[in-house]
């Protein structure tokens, strides 16, 4: 019938609460120490927030400002793997609770309920890393490492996908993608737990697909890719090249004698781009070569490049 | 790579074609199995044996496809950045549907996918029609072009889209006739749009009288039946239209086995890449990828030599522009090169770092230290030398802070001594955290919830233990007590809710053993300190043994009310002194 009451005053009442949660100062505004310390309450985070705190440990909510403080660390066409600052993640969630304080006491027993959400959470993304690898012995302490992505790859492939590996090649152990996905029309971010030594990006499958591999040094010169026919598999051989008339028509007679093989040859796989730690930084400042050299002995179209570079010396010109 | 299994076949082709009617023989046998009358054979037939034969008609997508008939097309609707090296096809859904009825020649498929544009559907025409085709051409250095041409254009064409500037070799009817030779451009005109227009069969009548008359040749079509059909220049068709025989290689079945179900889906598969141009100098056209029906159109492979255009039914069709902009491949190793960014450490700009010993790695240039500060701050209105960084670090952090934040701004950026340099990273982090929670209803609503959890002080005591005279009467009957003593109770409760019953101070100054005094407070200052309350609230003796204690709230003065608790306080404590 009554409400419970609490003989001793507030500030008796948090006196007793600080000493038990031993309190500083320092670069964080007051820290609190709960370490070592039982909890008074148990409780469950309700799941709505869960995952929303969940997703603030990706870095989702978080404003891009804030990630690329200045546009040049993340310029037009670039790719760059970074590491994450726990503690500084780790300020943002402690803000979120600071939003249901409204004073002191409040602040104290906020406190102790920071330890149990922050241990739910680290517990919540290891459960994370468990789902994309099964067999990941990923913890927090193990660090999270990603990569930001600004590019037309976003914009014309936004539902690429993102792989890595702790060695090599495919078939060392996968690492967990916590996250990856576009965070504005042209910038992806991509999170990894633990630090991946080879990273791959994948061209979406998005069915099938037909066409021909172009030899863009060679004016309408085409060619289609050699395919085992009983297997699909390709042989590694190089393009079988052919000129196009204006029309584009392609020489159906050329390619095959019958369906299959014609769809076979023209089926063009998802194209796979490896990044391996290994490799030491080595371009990004390059002009372009006069050829650059892609797969199949194609190469690419460095006219495009070139444009780019021009109108934008005309843009500092001006 | 993509995982799926699949097989590809050449072709699907039906028993009973779409439209055809086929008659199926039936037998009945009425046998019985009854041993008196089994024969040798072991049934014998019994009383009755009867034939017959049903005609079916089988139907099936002729004049146009819905979307169930569709499983996906490319390059998507509206895009505008597929490569141009990519083949647009379509997937259809009926596993049969290329083979399910006659193409333009026995044993052919019925159905093409084209791909064109604005320029295909141009016709270039001499400005004087047949005449000038009789005349030898004249040297195109003595060529003038002549606008005036114009008005030469046969009524009956369509209006004109475009005139080439070209200097034409076609000579003019002056120049047939002997007088000065002058030459005339060819006329351009489109024939339509690159979509397909909705009409009814009958509309060809006029506009394309072939093909209205051999449409009316096919089985399910009448004039009445509307279409949407392309019109497309005989000149344009020539290049594009895959031969007769050629059709069948662009049509195939792929065959998917996932979770041991097998899915089939036809595809058609344009035999003419989109071209994108050059796309320095103009902006690629938009195509339109028509699926056209070509069923008993053996007319369109006999008028491809005889100029003029030729209607198409479509039976689904959609529009993008192409890109040269690369295919994945190229434009991932394109990345690496200047003026592109380049694939770098996070800090890295893409020039050499102009003191390679302060380069974070690579010999780049970088706008952070090795900590993620960034090296030049940013412009930032706070007074005193400030320092950032955000989560994003070129290198592994520190070890993480066990400490939790409870407040944003650190008492060392208040106290700091001038010129020191101050971190706000962590405290832009808190503040952060904070605008986000704020920012969400539903992150409100949730740590509310969760507040309620935790923010619950210890050691209790029940408000029925505090003095009776802070507790309000209870609807209740005490025991002993009759009801109507308890409503008489509860009446006088009701009538006078302000006062005290009869042995209570309003002050509670009863501690536990009765004596009138609690802890730190003398029995005089308590006195003090009660009479002072009563002069406040103008109330009369303060304990009317018996009675209660009335308050009148009438006769409280202005300058009782101003009498500030802390001065009550004080005059009690200095009284009971």
């Amino acid at each position: 019938m009554y409400q419970s009451f609490n003989t001793q005053s507030g500030a008796a009442v948090v006196a007793a609460a600080v000493a038990a949660f031993p309190i500083s100062s320092g670069p964080d505004g007051l820290q609190v120490d709960v370490s070592g310390l039982s909890l008074p309450v148990t409780t469950t985070i309700p799941d709505r927030l869960f995952n929303w705190l969940i997703g603030l440990r990706l870095l989702k909510n978080v404003p891009l400002t804030y990630l690329v403080p200045d546009s040049s660390l993340l310029p037009a066409e670039s790719i760059r793997f970074f590491n994450i600052d726990p503690t500084w993640v780790d300020r943002i969630v402690d803000g979120v609770f600071s939003a249901a304080n409204t004073g002191t006491v409040d602040i104290t027993y906020s406190a102790a309920v920071l330890a149990s959400v922050r241990a739910a959470l680290d517990l919540g993304l290891q459960n994370l890393a468990k789902q994309q690898v099964s067999t990941s012995t990923w913890t927090v302490a193990n660090g999270m490492t990603g990569m930001l992505v600004r590019s037309d790859l976003v914009t014309r492939w936004p539902d690429m996908i993102v792989r890595a590996y702790a060695g090599a090649t495919e078939s060392t152990a996968a690492l967990p993608v916590l996250r990856a996905e576009p965070i504005s029309q042209n910038v992806l971010i991509a999170i990894f737990a633990g630090t991946p030594v080879l990273v791959e990006l994948r061209e979406p499958h998005v069915g099938v697909r037909f066409g021909l591999e172009t030899e863009t040094d060679v004016p309408n010169e085409y060619g289609y890719i050699p395919r085992d026919l009983t297997t699909g598999l390709d042989t590694g051989a190089n393009p079988s090249w052919f000129t196009l008339p204006a029309s584009r028509v392609i020489p159906l007679a050329t390619i095959g004698s019958d369906a299959r093989t014609v769809a076979i040859r023209l089926m063009r796989p998802p194209y796979i781009q490896q990044f391996l730690n290994t490799v030491a930084e080595s371009r990004g400042s390059e002009n372009p070569p006069p050829v650059i050299q892609l797969t199949r002995n194609h190469v690419a179209n460095v006219g495009a490049l070139n444009a780019r570079l021009a109108a934008l010396r005309i843009v500092g010109q001006s | 790579m993509a995982s799926e299994l699949y097989q590809v076949y050449s072709s699907f082709t039906p028993l009973i074609k779409s439209g055809d009617t086929a008659e199926i023989d039936v037998t009945e046998v009425l046998s019985t199995t009854d041993v008196t009358e089994t024969k040798a054979t072991g049934t014998m037939d019994l009383l009755h044996t009867s034939g017959g034969s049903v005609k079916i008609v089988v139907q099936g997508p002729q004049t146009s496809l819905t979307e169930d008939d569709i499983s996906g097309v490319y390059p998507a609707p509206s895009s505008t950045d597929s490569p141009d090296n990519f083949l647009p096809h379509i997937a259809l859904t009926r596993r049969t549907l290329p083979w399910e009825r006659r193409g333009p020649a026995d044993n052919t498929v019925w159905l093409a996918l084209l791909v064109i544009n604005a320029n295909d559907l141009l016709i270039s025409e001499s400005p004087i029609g047949p005449v000038a085709q009789q005349v030898p051409a004249q040297p195109a250095a003595t060529a003038t072009p002549a606008i005036a041409a114009l008005t030469t254009v046969p009524a009956a064409k369509p209006a004109v889209t475009s005139v080439s500037t070209e200097k034409a070799v076609t000579p003019t009817a002056a120049a047939a006739s002997g007088g000065t030779a002058e030459q005339l451009p060819p006329i351009r005109y489109s024939v339509g749009s690159i979509t397909p227009q909705s009409m009814q069969v009958q509309d060809l009548a006029k506009s394309d009288p072939a093909t209205h008359t051999q449409l009316l040749t096919i089985p399910g079509i009448t004039d009445t039946l509307q279409i949407q059909a392309i019109n497309i220049p005989a000149a344009t068709l020539k290049e594009i239209l895959p031969s007769a025989a050629n059709l069948g290689l662009l049509c195939h079945v792929k065959e998917v086995v996932e979770d041991s179900v097998k899915t089939y889906t036809s595809i058609v598969v344009s035999g003419r890449l989109p071209d994108a141009g050059d796309m320095t100098t103009t902006p690629p056209l938009t195509h339109a990828a028509l699926l056209v029906s070509l069923e008993h159109r053996d007319d369109v492979y006999q008028r491809l030599d005889k100029g003029g255009a030729i209607q198409l039914i479509v039976l689904h069709y959609w529009t993008f522009v192409p890109s040269k902009g690369g295919d994945f491949e190229e434009v991932c190793q394109m990345i690496g090169y200047h003026p592109n960014g380049g694939v770098l450490r996070f800090g890295n700009i893409p020039s050499a770092a102009a003191n390679p010993s302060t380069s974070l790695s690579g010999g780049f240039g970088s706008l952070l230290d090795n900590s993620g500060y960034l090296v030049t701050p940013l412009d930032h209105a706070e007074a005193g030398n400030v320092i950032w960084r955000g989560p994003l670090r070129p290198f592994p952090p520190p070890p993480r802070s066990n400490g939790f934040a409870v407040r944003a701004d650190p008492e060392e950026f208040a106290n700091a001594p001038p010129g020191a340099q101050l971190d706000y990273s962590h405290a832009t982090a808190f503040e952060l955290g904070r605008l986000l929670a704020v920012a969400d209803a539903s992150v409100r609503e949730d740590l509310r919830q969760l507040h309620m959890s935790f923010n619950v002080p210890s050691r209790f005591v029940q408000m029925s233990a505090l003095p009776p005279a802070l507790q309000q009467p209870y609807w209740g009957i005490d025991q002993g007590q009759s009801v109507d003593q308890a409503e008489t109770q509860m009446d006088t409760a009701a009538e006078q809710p302000w006062s005290l019953s009869g042995s209570q101070s309003m002050i509670g100054l009863q501690n536990a053993a009765g004596s009138g005094e609690v802890a730190g407070f003398s029995a005089a200052a308590a006195q003090a300190f009660q009479s002072s309350v009563t002069s406040v609230i103008g109330a009369q003796a303060p304990v009317a043994a018996g009675g209660a204690t009335q308050l009148d709230f009438g006769s409280i003065t202005e300058a009782g009310l101003a009498e500030q608790f802390p001065a009550v306080v004080n005059a009690a404590l200095a009284g009971g002194n």
